[in-house]
């Protein structure tokens, strides 16, 4: 089956290249970054329909005017009351021919959870690590059949704390430093990925012995967070649990001016 | 990118369209924000001051419940134009959606020449009813010739200036750091705000007329060159005319007006509502809580103040020192100073008057900031030169748009300090409630005139009496402002209708109308139609 919007995937590399040349380091996540970090399983996103929707990059702040000038220059249309409203920690671009979506968050992803890019750049190309990718899944608390779709891969081609795996590998250490410091991500980074546990029935297209596999490394990564040792701030808000709202709340997509 | 939130059961999983948004006001930090407008401790002090020296027989209490109500209802009317279009830029969001576009930008550059006006104004209270007073009583309690040196030095034309523009330079800086590190300076500010108003409910509680009476003849006896300045004080005043007659209705509606004044502030999160969370929870609970917190820290205040200082005593201090008759004290009888005499501790006295500074200068980026959005949203929407919606390379904040508003308002400081009129110009608030007014009689037929935007609200299903809940609430709304329009139009002290205090009110609205069909033709020879944005849908 032809899955639509693949052109998205040959974009998303021409802008992360080009902007390289002229010194803008721009990152590759989302559904984009997961499909180009599986290569030996793109069959599996075919038969489970994962469709492509948009574009989302990771940068550095600090870079903000520069990607703005660059996206204008590459014919993408600006949304300058996001960039205004937002302070520069979101740029919104549309391409106002071919229907594109551009979204490219600065410094962090800050959505649920906050996951942070800045000082994590340079760790891959053109995407963002496989660490990351995986935390971009994780930290969403409403997660849909697409999020789950993504993990499932990744978990498939991804070995978790193999260091010989080199920037294949999914760093279990910094995800265990991250949620022994923040109940909240903790406790929504573990239900996911049991969630995914419980949906992999869902979809017949993953082989039994991949079910082994996504299974070992969800226990893995589960037995890493759980045995990081915790703040005491973090045991402090474990005990008030989900009594009290445990991520930040995100708005449905909107304008600001 | 695809993100919302919410809970979950274990193959509970979610729909959704498009990628979320952060906003970064909280609801907490709305409710700062407005109640920073309302500047609590400004409030208290103006209504104490003008309240019985120039409306004898108002009753202050049920002033402060009245136009605590006028502004729910308007706040109401408000809330329900944020939540249905929830983007920042103040009354011209509103506007610009549903009436003629030359009258849209006209009414939001009235409104905010009438917040930068004040803004102005607040800088120059700072050093007139705060930082001189607060130098002066220093200077009675603990004796410094240094400290009463400088209460005089700081009121006099340059100094007052340069201070005042140095407050208002700050605010701009504070804004262009971004808007994170303003919420966090505002509940910093508030806090410490909040503490003095506090404290002097505390003082309040523990004084009584007796040790008032006692502390401020001991004082004042000297320097006034009477026996017993208390009494005398009172005695001076009513020879001169002032009298108390006793409660009276007209009275006291027409002194509500220095509580409604400041309560307008409570609305003033339409400004920043595209940057608001959770937009119809912040909204509410911001604007109707900074009504409530006002007018309840008012009312006990106020209690205490007539209980401990006297009605009387408070309206004739005041009468004798601005009408310049009978015995009058020194310094400006501020209900800051009367609380500084009562405790005779300069402890005190700073504390309680470093929270009046607080709340005043929480006006100020409040202000700032209630233009720089609207400039920002003129721009986007090309009314206005495209630099204004421009922004730092560094901070990632409208740099240009800030800039122009501190200017405005250094400028409006340079008018207060170097001139007489200007002084007198508070009618400015008249035009603000009349284009408030206009926005919310447009509110009433919205649901109507523009059902494709409302239906897409989330009240557009509500309904109050069989109408959609925006049309009663701006209905509310709208006879609200009218009311207090009209009130403020027939006090000459809190507002008036001077012929030329009239003429540049008028002259404001004229600018408002050149400025629109100047930047249409300047934007039509550009090959630009701007009034297509004002045809656009601006909800999701």
């Amino acid at each position: 089956m032809t899955l639509k919007n693949l052109h998205f995937v040959e974009e998303a590399l021409r802008l992360v290249h080009k902007a390289e040349q002229q010194g803008i380091r721009l990152r590759i996540l989302g559904s984009v970054a997961y499909r180009l970090h599986s290569p030996g399983n793109l069959h599996l996103f075919a038969e489970m329909e994962r469709e492509l929707t948009d574009v989302d990059l990771a940068a550095e702040r600090s870079q903000s005017r520069a990607i703005r000038d660059f996206m204008v220059k590459e014919g993408y249309r600006s949304n300058e009351g996001m960039l205004v409203g937002t302070e520069g920690a979101r740029h919104v671009y549309d391409h106002p021919e071919w229907s594109l979506h551009v979204d490219v968050f600065t410094d962090e992803l800050n959505y649920c959870h906050p996951i942070p890019f800045k000082g994590r750049l340079h760790l891959d190309f053109p995407t963002i690590t496989t660490t990351d990718l995986l935390l971009e899944k994780m930290q969403i608390v409403e997660i849909n059949l697409k999020d789950i779709k993504d993990t499932l891969v990744l978990l498939i081609e991804h070995p978790v704390g193999d260091p010989a795996a080199g920037r294949e590998s999914i760093d279990d250490a910094y995800i265990s430093a991250i949620m022994a410091k923040d109940w909240g991500f903790y406790h929504t980074f573990t239900t996911n990925l049991e969630k995914v546990l419980g949906f992999i029935p869902d979809f017949p297209a993953v082989h039994p012995d991949e079910v082994k596999v996504i299974e070992g490394r969800v226990t893995a990564l589960l037995t890493a967070v759980e045995r990081a040792p915790k703040t005491i701030r973090w045991k402090m808000r474990a005990r008030v649990g989900t009594r009290r709202r445990w991520y930040q709340e995100v708005s449905e997509s909107g304008e600001i001016y | 990118m695809s993100t919302t939130s919410g809970g979950g059961d274990d193959k509970r999983i979610f729909l959704r369209k498009a990628s979320g948004l952060i906003r970064m006001a909280s609801p907490f930090d709305t409710f700062i924000f407005n109640i920073g407008l309302v500047s609590v401790g400004l409030g208290v002090g103006t209504i104490m001051f003008y309240g019985p020296a120039y409306y004898a027989g108002g009753n202050l209490l049920v002033a402060c419940i009245v136009a605590g109500v006028a502004m729910a209802c308007i706040a109401f009317g408000m809330i329900t134009w944020t939540v249905t279009l929830p983007r920042s830029g103040g009354i011209y969001v509103f506007g610009s959606r549903s009436l003629p576009p030359f009258l849209a930008l006209t009414l939001s550059l009235v409104e905010i020449t009438a917040w930068l006006f004040y803004c102005a104004i607040a800088a120059y209270w700072i050093i007139i009813l705060g930082v001189g007073p607060t130098l002066a009583m220093i200077g009675y309690v603990t004796g410094s010739e240094w400290a009463a040196g400088a209460a005089a030095g700081v009121v006099q034309p340059w100094p007052m200036f340069l201070i005042g523009s140095a407050i208002l330079v700050l605010s701009g800086v504070i804004l262009a750091a971004g808007m994170k590190r303003y919420l966090l300076t505002q509940k910093i500010v508030f806090v410490t705000a909040l503490i003095g108003s506090l404290l002097l409910i505390v003082v309040l509680l523990g004084g009584s007329r007796a040790d008032f009476m006692t502390e401020f003849n001991l004082l004042m006896d000297p320097i006034l060159g009477v026996e017993n300045a208390y009494d005398a004080i009172i005695a001076s005043a009513k020879e001169n005319g002032w009298g108390a007659d006793g409660a009276d209705w007209a009275t006291t509606i027409l002194v509500s007006n220095w509580a409604f004044l400041p309560l307008i502030g409570a609305a003033f999160s339409i400004a920043i509502g595209g940057e608001v969370k959770s937009v119809e929870k912040s909204q509410t609970y911001g604007m109707l809580g900074a009504i409530v917190g006002t007018v309840a820290i008012w009312l006990i205040t106020i209690a205490l103040a007539d209980s401990v200082f006297g009605y009387e005593f408070l309206g004739a201090a005041v009468y004798n020192l601005l009408g310049g008759v009978g015995i009058a004290t020194p310094t400006d009888p501020s209900i800051t100073l009367m609380a500084g005499i009562l405790t005779n501790s300069w402890l005190v006295t700073l504390l309680v008057s470093i929270g009046l500074i607080f709340w005043m200068w929480m006006w100020i980026p409040g202000m700032h900031t209630f233009a720089v959005r609207a400039l920002v949203a003129w721009a986007f929407d090309r009314i206005a030169p495209a630099p204004l919606g421009t922004i730092s390379s560094t901070r990632h904040t409208p740099t240009v748009a800030i800039v122009v508003s501190v200017i405005v308002t250094i400028v409006f400081m340079a008018l207060f300090v170097f001139t007489s009129f200007f002084k007198t110009i508070i009618i400015l608030i008249e035009a603000a409630v009349l284009a408030w007014s206009v926005v919310l009689l447009a509110g009433i037929f919205f649901p109507y005139t523009r059902p494709h935007i409302y239906e897409k609200s989330p009240i557009a299903r509500r309904t109050i009496l069989g109408l959609p809940m925006m049309t009663v609430a701006c209905a509310l709304g709208f006879a609200a402002s009218q009311f207090y329009f009209w009130t403020l139009f027939f006090d000459d002290v809190a507002a008036g209708h001077a012929t030329n205090q009239m003429l540049i009110v008028g002259g404001v609205f004229a600018i408002g109308v050149v400025f629109y069909f100047v930047m249409k033709a300047v934007r039509r020879s550009q090959g630009i139609d701007v009034t297509l944005a004002f045809k656009e849908i601006p909800i999701e």
